[in-house]
């Protein structure tokens, strides 16, 4: 599916950090295996944060939005939606974005959406909210994004016997509309019949979350509680990924040269090597070291490039951004757009 | 070129017998973070550079599979 917007723009990014850091020498048995060493090159393995046991994802968007609010960079009057693009709910009900307007006390005009979008879940909001914006005039749309798959299931972890880079992380973004033109381009996809490639079994009504499983799960993946056809997963990107970003430069009628930055979701620094050297992209042009720096948040790791890498860039002048989120689903939206300069760009750390 | 790509293999999983197996990834010698491992090992000693959308498991399951790949990759 193609959209086309006009008049929109995002304003500010906040990213609310958990206060721990773990170090992948620190936290696994055995760094030094020549596997574990080769893995934490290629793939990027390095530093993550986790967020502490029985820590919710809606504390730590609540936490950022009193943020925004006492430093006077977001009011509560100005808020015309609230869209939560996450797998990580707090409860089946209510949905985090009811739980922010309860807790903000906001007035019942303002519209509240969840959205369980995985690895492309930050597009995916973005599109969501531009439609919003449609019927908003000069309110604002909140779109919150992050996961806590990862948080600690006690203090007193064992050491993991198998690295894992999943990271956790809650961010807001605060979307306007504006009277300049400039148009946004995006496209849609989705691919159902790979729906099992990845895969979180555990939590919903078929299979019940249980202690067991959870405690089993540290040990067992990447990122916690997610399975992964990782080769079926890492094809799918590099064959549908590539001819969709064509696709909206032929709608904008841009140069793949003219765009100044890929903020693309960050499964891990090979995917995204081999994703710059298919679109014939410079390295430089493609941050990807937010797993190495804070672990694959899933939906979170878009608005982390842009606080984490690029929050100079893009409190200070306009961009030319290129956005693609892929994965779970199997699907994969991406979207052209000018970013800059925002109001506010910048992460926090929590007590989270 | 295949004796190369033996040492290769040998490197990344000493504990298996690569010419003894006819498909490594069905047998378990490599998954798929070993096929990515192998890839960059690959990259670095024939100096080319391997297209994403080729890492597929079939093409990493025998020494011809593999040096066909080379072969037919971007110098």
């Amino acid at each position: 599916m193609l959209f086309e917007f006009e008049g929109k723009i995002i304003s500010g990014v906040l990213s609310v950090l958990p206060e721990n850091e773990y170090i992948f020498e620190e936290e696994n048995i055995d760094p030094q295996d020549i596997k574990n060493r080769r893995l934490k090159r290629i793939i990027g393995f390095g530093k993550r944060r986790r967020v502490k046991a029985d820590t919710t994802l809606s504390e730590m968007l609540l936490y950022g939005m009193r943020y925004l609010m006492d430093h006077d960079m977001l009011q509560k009057e100005q808020i015309g939606a609230i869209v939560v693009s996450t797998l990580s709910q707090d409860f089946l009900l209510p949905q985090i974005s009811m739980i922010l307007h309860g807790e903000l006390g906001l007035s019942p005009g303002v519209f509240c959406i969840d959205s369980p979008q995985a690895c492309g879940g930050f597009v995916v909001g973005l599109l969501e909210a531009f439609m919003l914006l449609e019927h908003m005039q000069d309110r604002k749309v909140i779109l919150c994004t992050g996961e806590i798959f990862n948080r600690r299931t006690n203090p007193n972890e064992p050491k993991l016997e198998h690295p894992s880079f999943g990271g956790d992380i809650a961010n807001i973004a605060v979307l306007e509309n504006t009277s300049e033109h400039h148009k946004i381009y995006a496209n849609a996809y989705s691919d159902g019949s790979q729906r099992n490639a990845l895969l979180i079994r555990d939590g919903g009504f078929k299979y019940p979350m249980t202690e067991e499983k959870l405690k089993a799960q540290i040990n067992h993946s990447p990122i916690m509680g997610v399975e992964m056809d990782g080769s079926a997963v890492f094809n799918f990107v590099q064959k549908e990924v590539p001819p969709a970003i064509e696709e909206l430069l032929e709608m904008s009628k841009l140069q793949m040269d003219e765009i100044d930055y890929f903020l693309f979701h960050q499964p891990n620094k090979f995917m995204l090597q081999k994703l710059a050297e298919k679109l014939g992209v410079p390295y430089s042009k493609i941050p990807m070291n937010i797993t190495e720096e804070l672990g694959n948040s899933d939906s979170g790791t878009i608005p982390a490039v842009m606080t984490f890498d690029l929050s100079k860039q893009l409190t200070e002048k306009q961009w030319k951004c290129c956005l693609s989120g892929f994965g779970g689903g199997l699907s994969w939206t991406s979207m052209l757009m000018d970013i800059g300069p925002l109001d506010f760009c910048e992460s926090i750390d929590s007590p989270f | 070129m295949n004796q190369k790509i033996l040492e290769i293999l040998h490197r990344i999983r000493p504990e298996f017998d690569f010419e003894s197996s006819n498909d490594f990834v069905e047998d378990g010698y490599l998954d798929s973070f070993d096929v990515v491992t192998l890839v960059a090992e690959i990259e670095e000693s024939f100096g080319i550079i391997i297209d994403g959308t080729d890492i597929l498991p079939e093409n990493f399951s025998s020494v011809e599979n593999i040096s066909r790949l080379i072969q037919g990759s971007e110098k």
